[in-house]
């Protein structure tokens, strides 16, 4: 097992340069052709976030009056880390089959694909929290000590994601219907994470009926996607400290996720070409 | 024409040794999906547990080949169409893992099968030389080194900056043969590709070919173009339904694979 790791990780360290051509090339073929280029590495998440602004924010009303500047910032932060994990697994999932040219013209380690999408979105994701980062400045916003915990966060996060996106590349290459189900997994789990609506009392913002029972709460935290919200927005916007088991279980999750990713890659990649 | 039977004191550098590769035929089912899985995986359970996964027929592509080559042959596979060429060669490249047998290669590979199918066709040329170059292997500056050249021998001049989705088939093989042979390999294999471009290209290409010949790389070349097989290979052989019909000089390969088509 810890072989099967070793092998990939070194596989893909020996084709870091690959890996960074593909993952540029990605961006570019993605925004070439549109009028506003790499705009829409921001604009995306922004427009996202208007919707279930104007949806959850006006319509529904749920963050009370007069706290619609700081409702907003919520979804914002929720919305831009949410999308990194719909949008990476979206496209992991059909990533192999996907270079299906390349896979049968060349013997290259099959990792670099997934691995070079979940980097393009990462890059996404960065560029909408500093966006973020800027408007809580321009609105008073003083950070805490605790900010030093974000590359930490940002890195478990990273690597849960990445994790998660081998493990669908995998599936994605034997079962071609994988991708619909990526879908409406990842639209369950949109509703189930704590993107528009309260889950802890914090910054003002009182938690939903459900989440006054304890255990309900705990439960509701064992998904990673709400444990990462909740905490860069403790790390973000409260200033407090998220709490240490919490960032112990995802950092666990998330090195768990990437081991067995991995070891996916390791045992079955070299079967890849033949079923895409 | 070059004399094989002299011995040669290197070592082989692409070895197979009875290599079958087959493939999963689904009639019924185009693609597998998780949906066909579940529900037979509950016609399993309900009817007849004991069988397999579905109606699948497998096709042996290769049936027991074995094939050795040392630096400096030129190697020319021929045959029919869905005799085996292009499966041959993408399991020496790697690309396909033997069911049964063992292949062994020296160095480093490159394979050219059509016509760069892994270009990206809203990059330019340009930055696609440097994307392919990087998953075939090379480094940043290798690449940048080679740029030049490989301009040179693509002859795409300017159009080298333009979207390769603007490009004919006829540029498209060009930059990726050009790609290809500027890989450096100990070990080219190369799938009816010479055919592309017009006939300066094809001379152009073929004195390539020669020049690696000569710096000792082993070239494995499959095509229907007897004449070519004829002219740059130093042995040939004669696929047919997966396996090895004939095997020997280029010229003795080819006249019998004509007389035995009736051509």
């Amino acid at each position: 097992m810890r072989a099967e790791v070793k092998q990939q990780m070194r596989q893909l360290f020996a084709r870091r340069e690959t890996i960074r051509f593909l993952t540029s090339s990605g961006l570019q073929d993605l925004n070439r052709d549109k009028i506003l280029g790499n705009l829409w590495s921001l604009l995306d998440p922004l427009l996202f976030m208007a919707v279930y602004y104007v949806v959850f924010g006006v319509v529904f009303n749920m963050a009370g009056s007069g706290r619609s500047g700081q409702f907003m910032i919520y979804i914002f932060l929720g919305v831009v880390t949410f999308r990194f994990a719909e949008v990476s697994l979206g496209q992991s999932v059909t990533s192999i089959r996907g270079h299906r040219g390349i896979i049968h013209e060349t013997n290259v380690p099959k990792a670099v694909f997934p691995v070079a999408s979940v980097l393009a979105r990462f890059y996404d994701f960065l560029w909408g929290l500093l966006v973020l980062v800027a408007i809580l400045v321009a609105t008073g916003y003083r950070p805490t000590l605790f900010i030093l915990l974000l590359p930490v966060i940002l890195m478990a996060y990273f690597v849960f994601v990445l994790g998660v996106s081998l493990i669908a590349a995998d599936i994605g290459v034997f079962f071609v219907d994988a991708s619909n189900l990526v879908t409406v997994v990842m639209r369950v789990l949109f509703y189930l994470s704590p993107v528009f609506y309260f889950v802890r009392d914090r910054g003002g913002f009182k938690a939903m009926g459900p989440f006054h029972n304890q255990t309900v709460k705990a439960l509701y935290f064992l998904n990673p996607l709400t444990g990462f919200i909740e905490c860069l927005r403790d790390l973000l916007m409260w200033g407090a400290a998220p709490s240490r088991w919490l960032i112990l279980y995802l950092i666990g999750v998330s090195i768990a996720s990437l081991v067995v990713g991995l070891i996916l890659f390791s045992r079955r990649e070299g079967r890849y070409a033949k079923y895409i | 024409m070059q004399n094989t039977s002299e011995p040669r004191e290197t070592v082989a550098s692409v070895v197979a040794d009875g290599v079958w590769v087959g493939f999963a035929i689904r009639y019924h089912l185009p693609e597998s999906t998780l949906r066909g899985a579940f529900v037979r995986g509950l016609e399993g359970l309900v009817k007849h547990p004991l069988q397999g996964a579905g109606r699948k027929e497998f096709f042996w592509a290769l049936q027991g080949i074995s094939v050795q080559a040392r630096p400096g042959d030129v190697v020319g596979i021929i045959g029919k169409n869905g005799s085996g060429k292009t499966t041959l060669l993408r399991t020496l490249a790697g690309i396909w893992q033997p069911d049964r047998g063992q292949v062994h290669v020296q160095g480093v590979v490159s394979c050219l099968m059509s016509f760069g199918v892994g270009f990206r066709p809203n990059l330019s040329g340009r930055e696609n030389v440097f994307v392919n170059g990087s998953i075939l292997g090379l480094s940043r500056r290798q690449i940048s080194e080679r740029l030049e050249s490989i301009m040179e021998l693509s002859e795409l001049g300017t159009f080298i900056d333009a979207p390769v989705r603007t490009y004919s088939a006829g540029m498209k093989g060009r930059l990726g043969f050009s790609i290809a042979v500027h890989i450096d390999p100990d070990v080219l294999l190369l799938d009816e590709v010479l055919t592309v471009g017009d006939a300066a290209f094809r001379v152009r290409a073929g004195s390539i070919l020669d020049r690696l010949r000569e710096n000792n790389k082993t070239i494995f070349l499959a095509s229907h173009n007897l004449d070519m097989v004829k002219k740059s290979c130093t042995r040939a052989i004669w696929l047919e339904k997966g396996i090895i019909r004939l095997e020997g000089t280029a010229g003795e390969v080819v006249e019998a694979y004509q007389s035995g088509m009736g051509g």
